[in-house]
């Protein structure tokens, strides 16, 4: 095929402003944050980047790869007809498509791998007990998809505490507080696996304690009031779902532990 | 050194903007001397020199970028608190805006590319060798300046600690 003509100089021009206006709003936007108390736009990207490590090394791998193949172009260098216009809005379709399934994908890896930063329970143990005197109180955040949320309490049988419990959390779409929630009637995985339940008389998602290291020393606790331990455990804290169904749990609520007698 | 980073910010839009002027006014002459079918790969200067005024870019938009905060927590904190950052929580937020922008940007240009490669038409490559044949210098100056500007948001020179 014979060198021909290339494209005309106005769709270069439109490719050009495609490609230069969003650095042109960024620098725009970067030079607003060059304010004295603002955060600076780099820093602020490499927070967020920084929260997800391995994807923004894939990210960045994926995107100098792309840079590559554009810019840096090697082998043949045969005619090709020019695109035809109907292709931008095909792009835009599928770059849209492709991003938000990602980006769904991605949330759902995320949720899925989210308890397994929770500690365990030997982890738990290994970490040195403390005890509260009679007055005294600790307040901590207990995680909806931690199985175990340390409190790093020992209590023994015959003391006393009194526990209030405030907020809400998620179970997937169910929104409740420390005193949890009855599924709905349509929920038939819920009521298919409601026996399973760490504790299975009891709500869903109700605020629930247990006595380490002793698996059977669960409780519940709902919202809180006088609560004194039938024996001697490390305390923490759960909401009461089915094992292995905590990492579609979301939010926390505050729990404070006080020490009656 | 802040009135550094906005000289060379603004100096960055302006050498853009100049750059879509002056593509946009060739685009109107009729004499408007553009590239051929297929593009010259091999133009008046190496393929190396547009790599290596590239990468001289990124570099440089690393050196000038300069953390100011020094301590992550510092930062988290900054963005964090509702109520007595609310102007950098609205940074934050256009932060956020702007990421998705692009990467939904990036996720277009993919689409386009794989289209294009799979129709057998013009790819991306073909448009910027078009570029690099038919104004040779102004191509240049943009790749230097875009990549000056991603060395700057994507390659600090250190992270909080």
């Amino acid at each position: 095929m014979p060198e021909q003509a290339g494209p005309a100089t106005f769709v270069m021009a439109i490719i050009a402003t495609i490609a230069f206006l969003p650095f042109i709003g960024i620098a725009l936007l970067n030079i607003v944050m060059t304010r004295p108390e603002a955060p600076r736009l780099n820093q602020v990207v490499e927070n967020y980047m920084a929260r997800y490590p391995i994807i923004a090394a894939g990210l960045a791998g994926f995107v100098g790869a792309l840079a590559g193949h554009i810019f840096w172009a090697t082998g043949p260098n045969p005619y090709k007809p020019f695109a035809d216009l109907r292709l931008l809005p095909i792009a835009v379709g599928v770059g849209i498509a492709a991003g938000g399934l990602g980006a769904g994908a991605l949330a759902i890896i995320g949720s899925m791998l989210k308890p397994l930063t929770c500690p365990n329970p030997s982890a738990i143990l290994a970490i040195q007990p403390k005890t509260l005197g009679a007055g005294e109180q600790q307040t901590l955040l207990v995680r909806a998809h931690c199985p175990c949320n340390d409190t790093e309490l020992e209590v023994k049988q015959g003391e006393e505490y009194s526990i209030t419990a405030s907020g809400d959390w998620w179970d997937l779409v169910f929104r409740s507080g420390a005193r949890g929630y009855r599924a709905p009637a349509w929920s038939v995985f819920q009521t298919l696996l409601q026996g399973e339940r760490r504790l299975p008389a009891e709500l869903w998602c109700v605020l629930g304690g247990q006595l380490l290291p002793d698996p059977d020393q669960s409780f519940s606790i709902g919202e809180g009031g006088a609560w004194r331990p039938l024996s001697n455990g490390r305390l923490v804290l759960f909401a009461n779902d089915v094992k292995g169904f905590y990492w579609n749990n979301w939010g926390s609520i505050s729990v404070t532990i006080r020490r009656v007698v | 050194m802040d009135w550094l980073s906005i000289v060379l910010l603004s100096a960055a839009v302006l050498c853009l903007g100049i750059a879509l002027y002056w593509i946009w006014t060739a685009a109107g002459q009729p004499s408007a001397s553009g590239c051929h079918n297929p593009p010259h790969k091999v133009i008046r200067e190496s393929q190396y020199v547009g790599i290596a005024i590239s990468i001289a870019g990124l570099v440089a938009g690393r050196v000038i970028a300069r953390p100011v905060i020094t301590l992550r927590s510092e930062l988290n904190a900054r963005l964090a608190l509702p109520h007595e950052h609310q102007r950098h929580m609205r940074y934050a937020l256009l932060t956020q805006a702007v990421l998705t922008g692009a990467l939904l940007f990036i996720s277009f240009l993919v689409a386009f590319e794989s289209l294009t490669l799979w129709r057998g038409v013009w790819p991306i490559t073909y448009y910027t060798r078009c570029a690099a044949e038919a104004a040779t210098w102004q191509t240049y100056i943009g790749a230097f300046v875009l990549c000056f500007l991603i060395g700057r948001w994507l390659w600090l020179p250190k992270t909080p600690k």
